[in-house]
């Protein structure tokens, strides 16, 4: 009750003043009156009691403020009342309000940018229900580094004894040629478990997802992504129960996802690709029987209520062992041996793991750039305070409390900060449209990101923050003050104080040590980008282009239709004018996946099986992507089906399978048959260019066995690359061969077509946008640190012209003016320098992950950016002290 | 100054303003100089704490205030003493005089 009663009486004083103060004034005065009277009864004049009343019990005035200032509703007069002074002296220099708030409302909008898509992709929950409930689980096989997806067998076997999972549920992606209604296109699309749908907890908006039964053989139904029915159906409501092509084959729809469901989530290392659309996942009891094989589906789980990660993590491995003792025996003697393990990791973790690193490193690149915009401010807010001194001198000696005039620079400095903190917040959304539109495609859970609740808040906290570290210390710095002190000093051309003085010191040397760490991020990144550009890919990427063309079953059903097409598109294409050579494979460089492993080398004891890449290929591939045969001999049209089994193996391989060995004419056990090696390839880089090379078989296309070729459950074999090397301009090229394909056949849907330039160039998009963003916060961190110490040299330089002054009287030349200044701002640039260096070597080792070809401490780099550093920082040194060289010792003496 | 006065022991002005007004309703110069005679001049008051004081009693709603003529037929503020006041007056007294006793029996054992 009596706050309350408190609240309303302050708020009456607050907002009806003058009543209030009028009813006091009343009050007080008849107080005084009756005192006076009782003086006067004693025989005083009216004026002597007055006088002496005021002496006994104050004067009207003082107790009036006192009263009034009792209540905690002086307290808010006074905020507002220095609000709007600070409002007013902000306008009063606009020159540096403007300087300020934008310095910092860039740093702030930096942060708030990259903060977002922090939060977006890392910090954001899955956009399911219990999200922290879904799991991958991943088989280990032997020899195999690598966690490697499910096969139907081991699924079968495994969802048949497992107890930690309330659902589980396989998919993979898959690509289809999708067409009725509309030109043909290439759609990526996932085969699923019914029980996927349920286990994620998401309904569609239209129709129905997979029953329980449908993921049997023999239905086709499918259920569309949102985008793809906007897209290409018009949002028509009535596509449910229409047919649609996949690979040429009739599919229901039975129903349609809501708008931003993305299923699989980008960033999962085998099925990743967001799919456009659904269909069931289906075996085959064939399929059920590929013990030791086709680990192509990834398997994901929801634990059961109130089971952690580590008992689904032991039970999968419990069930991962009973399901080793299923696998036939001849299985388990190819492979040498067997033992599964199984591996539980959260689904949210796992998505993003890849680009964990590369965010971080970015939000604290982000973080220092701010520090030192803060530092900038600081030092503007410090000048701009001891240009006030006087104003604090005079107010602290008319009975200003410290504290109130701290609180006044502080509410000054709060107003920057929060003014900066909005306008970093338009900063920070555009940021984030650019940071989107220039992300790389690898990183996950980019769309949906924006200025959302979790950002805002940090982005308040930041501005909040960043007041604390440019505001405080000046502050506390300007309300010492001493009135008689600052007085004297104000008036004459006396040297700066010396407090003031080692803050601005301490803020250069941090400037230039924040701007040496980020300088040395953005140098490693750079040689590591040099280097990247350096590596040899294995293959020319000039002039060659490549295409997937896949053909589907339907319309090409036996194997001899598949390699007649493929043999008649390579001999049209192969005759256009502007083709050197034209080849096709299966796998792409950069993109390679297929992989097998080779289980047995002849006359060599192999401990477990090796993991290689392998393709298949056809025609002049080698020749049109520009991979030398280094060793032997090519495949020759006489390598087909029925003749010898061959391969020509990488270096790699060969180093691997043979080591110190001639490799050529030794045989080797893969894919269930003996393959003759006949020649050695040079590398290729299979998934990316800072990746090793990895073993590499090779085989001839026309050696697959028809029942492989025509496989109704894997298409993988019927999506051959073309590889075309272009005389001259490899787009012109590209136009004649969808010319010839269409010509062969008007359905087929060409994906991918680009130029392996261009490839290269999209797989170095994740290191190009990390060096974009660390070398834009570099270099602004650089322009910013040399601001300031131009800054604080500028201010100490105009300080002591009259100093100058005697000394070119008393005979010292330019060049020791000179001396004196840029000496004052080297010592400073020099130990925030070191400091720097030493910073760099500790945290540059957080962005390992993110090199290539350098060290971490790279000496080169270190080396380079203090040398750099020093550098600006001597001009930003030099351009004042030039300025302190020409002081005219007359003008200067006489300016007093 | 005229006399020497002393300075009121932190806390006590409020219990003693309740006090007087505990006889009946007052106008601020009135508590003041019944303080001053009930103290026989020990406290002298000045206006400054003592409006402080009623500020804080009035929003604390120990006494409420109305205004009325006073036996000079002058306008003034009287405060009165609510019901929730002359509780606390009591408790204070109370605590007071269980302080004092002690306070006393320390300085007399010592």
């Amino acid at each position: 009750m009596s706050v309350l009663r408190n609240i309303s009486s302050g708020l009456r004083s607050l907002f009806r003043r003058k009543q209030v103060g009028r009813e006091l004034d009343e009050e007080l005065n008849g107080f005084l009156e009756m005192a006076a009277e009782e003086k006067m009864k004693q025989g005083m004049s009216r004026k002597d009691a007055l006088r002496a009343v005021r002496l006994e019990r104050g004067s009207l005035e003082i107790t009036k403020e006192v009263v009034r200032s009792a209540g905690w509703e002086s307290f808010v007069e006074t905020l507002w009342q220095d609000l709007r002074y600070g409002v007013r002296m902000l306008r009063t220099s606009p020159g540096f309000s403007i300087v300020a708030i934008l310095t910092l409302a860039l740093g702030i909008g930096a942060n708030a940018a990259i903060f977002s898509v922090v939060n977006g992709v890392l910090l954001r929950p899955l956009p399911f229900p219990r999200p922290d409930h879904i799991v991958l689980i991943y088989e280990c096989l032997p020899g195999f580094g690598i966690n490697s997806p499910f096969n139907a067998p081991d699924f079968r076997a495994f969802s048949e004894r497992q107890r930690a999972f309330e659902s589980l549920a396989m998919y993979s992606n898959q690509r289809y040629e999708l067409s009725g209604g509309g030109e043909p296109e290439r759609i990526e699309a996932a085969r699923t478990s019914a029980a996927l749908f349920p286990l994620l907890g998401i309904e569609p908006i239209l129709g129905r997802t997979f029953a329980s039964d449908e993921d049997q053989p023999g239905h086709s139904v499918l259920v569309l992504s949102y985008g793809l029915w906007q897209r290409r159906y018009g949002a028509d409501p009535n596509i449910l129960g229409r047919t649609i092509l996949l690979d040429r084959q009739p599919f229901t729809v039975i129903g349609i996802m809501p708008r931003g469901f993305q299923f699989p989530i980008r960033g999962e290392r085998w099925n990743g690709a967001p799919a456009e659309l659904w269909v069931p996942l289906s075996f085959t009891s064939p399929e059920f029987q590929a013990w030791g094989m086709e680990y192509n589906h990834t398997l994901l789980g929801r634990l059961k209520r109130g089971v952690t990660l580590a008992q689904a993590q032991r039970d999968a491995a419990r069930v991962i062992a009973e399901v080793e003792e299923l696998y036939p025996a001849q299985v388990v003697a190819y492979f040498r041996g067997l033992h599964l393990d199984a591996k539980v990791l959260p689904y949210g973790r796992e998505i993003v793991g890849s680009v964990r690193t590369s965010l971080l490193v970015l939000l604290v690149a982000a973080g220092l750039v701010l520090l030192i915009a803060c530092a900038n401010v600081a030092n503007l807010v410090l000048a701009r305070a001891c240009g006030r001194q006087k104003e604090m001198a005079i107010r602290a000696a008319l009975g200003a409390a410290r504290s109130r005039l701290l609180q006044q620079m502080l509410l000054e400095s709060l107003l920057l900060g929060i003014i900066a903190g909005t306008v970093g917040l338009f900063i920070g959304h555009t940021g984030t449209r650019l940071l989107i539109s220039l992300s790389p495609a690898e990183i996950p859970r980019m769309q949906g990101i924006g200025m959302d609740g979790p950002v805002l808040i940090f982005t308040l906290g930041l501005s909040l923050l960043t007041v604390v570290f440019f505001g405080l210390r000046p502050a506390i710095e300007a309300s010492r003050t001493h009135p008689n002190q600052a007085l004297k000093e104000t008036g004459r051309g006396t040297t700066q104080g010396r407090a003031r003085r080692s803050v601005q010191s301490i803020l250069i040397v941090s400037q230039t040590a924040l701007a040496v760490i980020l300088l040395t991020g953005a140098g490693l990144l750079l040689r590591s980008f040099a280097k990247l550009l350096e590596t040899d890919p294995g293959f020319h990427p000039q002039r060659a282009l490549a295409m997937s063309i896949p053909v589907p079953l339907r319309a090409y059903s036996h194997a001899h239709d598949i390699r007649d097409f493929y043999q008649e598109l390579l001999r049209r294409t192969a005759a256009l004018p502007g083709v050197t050579s034209v080849g096709a494979s299966t796998d792409l460089p950069l993109r390679a996946r297929e992989h097998d492993g080779v289980v047995q080398v002849e006359g060599r004891e192999l401990s477990s099986p090796i993991e290689t890449a392998h393709s298949w290929i056809l025609g002049d591939y080698f020749a049109a992507m520009g991979i030398t045969l280094k060793r032997g001999r090519m495949f020759r049209p006489e390598d087909r089906l029925g003749a010898p089994e061959v391969v020509i193996i990488s270096e790699t391989a060969a180093r691997t399978y043979l080591p110190g060995e001639d490799p050529l004419g030794r045989r080797l056990l893969f894919g269930g048959t003996w393959h003759t090696i006949i020649g050695v390839a040079s590398d290729v880089k299979d998934s990316a260019i800072e990746k090793p090379a990895d073993p590499h078989n090779y085989t001839p296309y026309l050696a697959m066995s028809d029942g492989a070729l025509a496989d109704p459950t894997f298409d993988g074999l019927r999506t051959l690359h073309l590889a075309v090397r272009a005389r001259s301009d490899p787009a012109s090229v590209l136009s004649e061969v969808r010319r010839e394909i269409a010509s062969l056949d008007p359905q087929l849907a060409v994906a991918d077509a680009k130029t392996m330039d261009a490839e290269i160039q999209e797989s170095l998009a994740p290191q190009r946008f990390n060096l974009f963003l660390i070398g834009l916060f570099a270099i602004l961190a650089v322009f910013l640190a040399s601001v300031g110490v131009y800054g604080v040299l500028s201010q100490s330089v105009a300080q002591r012209t009259h100093e100058f002054g005697v000394r070119i009287v008393l005979g010292a030349r330019a060049q020791d003016v000179v001396r004196i200044t840029v000496r004052e701002g080297m010592k400073l640039a020099f130990l925030g320098a070191a400091i720097g260096f030493l910073g760099a070597f500790s945290l540059t080792r957080l962005m390992a992950s993110l090199l290539y070809g350098v060290s971490a401490q790279d000496p080169i780099t270190f080396i380079g950016v203090v040398i750099t550093m020093c550098g600006v920082a001597f001009l930003a040194c030099y351009v004042p002290a030039r300025r302190a060289m020409r002081v005219d010792p007359m003008v200067a003496l006489r300016y007093e | 100054m005229a006399e020497k006065t002393s300075d009121l022991v932190q806390g006590t002005l409020d219990m003693l303003i309740l006090k007087t007004l505990a006889l009946e309703p007052m106008h601020g110069y009135g508590i003041a100089i019944r303080l001053e005679q009930m103290s026989k001049g020990v406290f002298r008051l000045n206006a400054g704490s003592l409006f402080v004081a009623f500020q804080r009693l009035q929003r604390a709603g120990l006494i409420t205030s109305e205004w009325k003529a006073t036996e000079n037929s002058r306008r003034a503020k009287y405060y009165v003493l609510t019901d929730q006041g002359r509780k606390r007056l009591n408790s204070e007294t109370r605590e007071w005089g269980r302080q004092v006793a002690a306070i006393a029996r320390i300085l007399e054992t010592s």
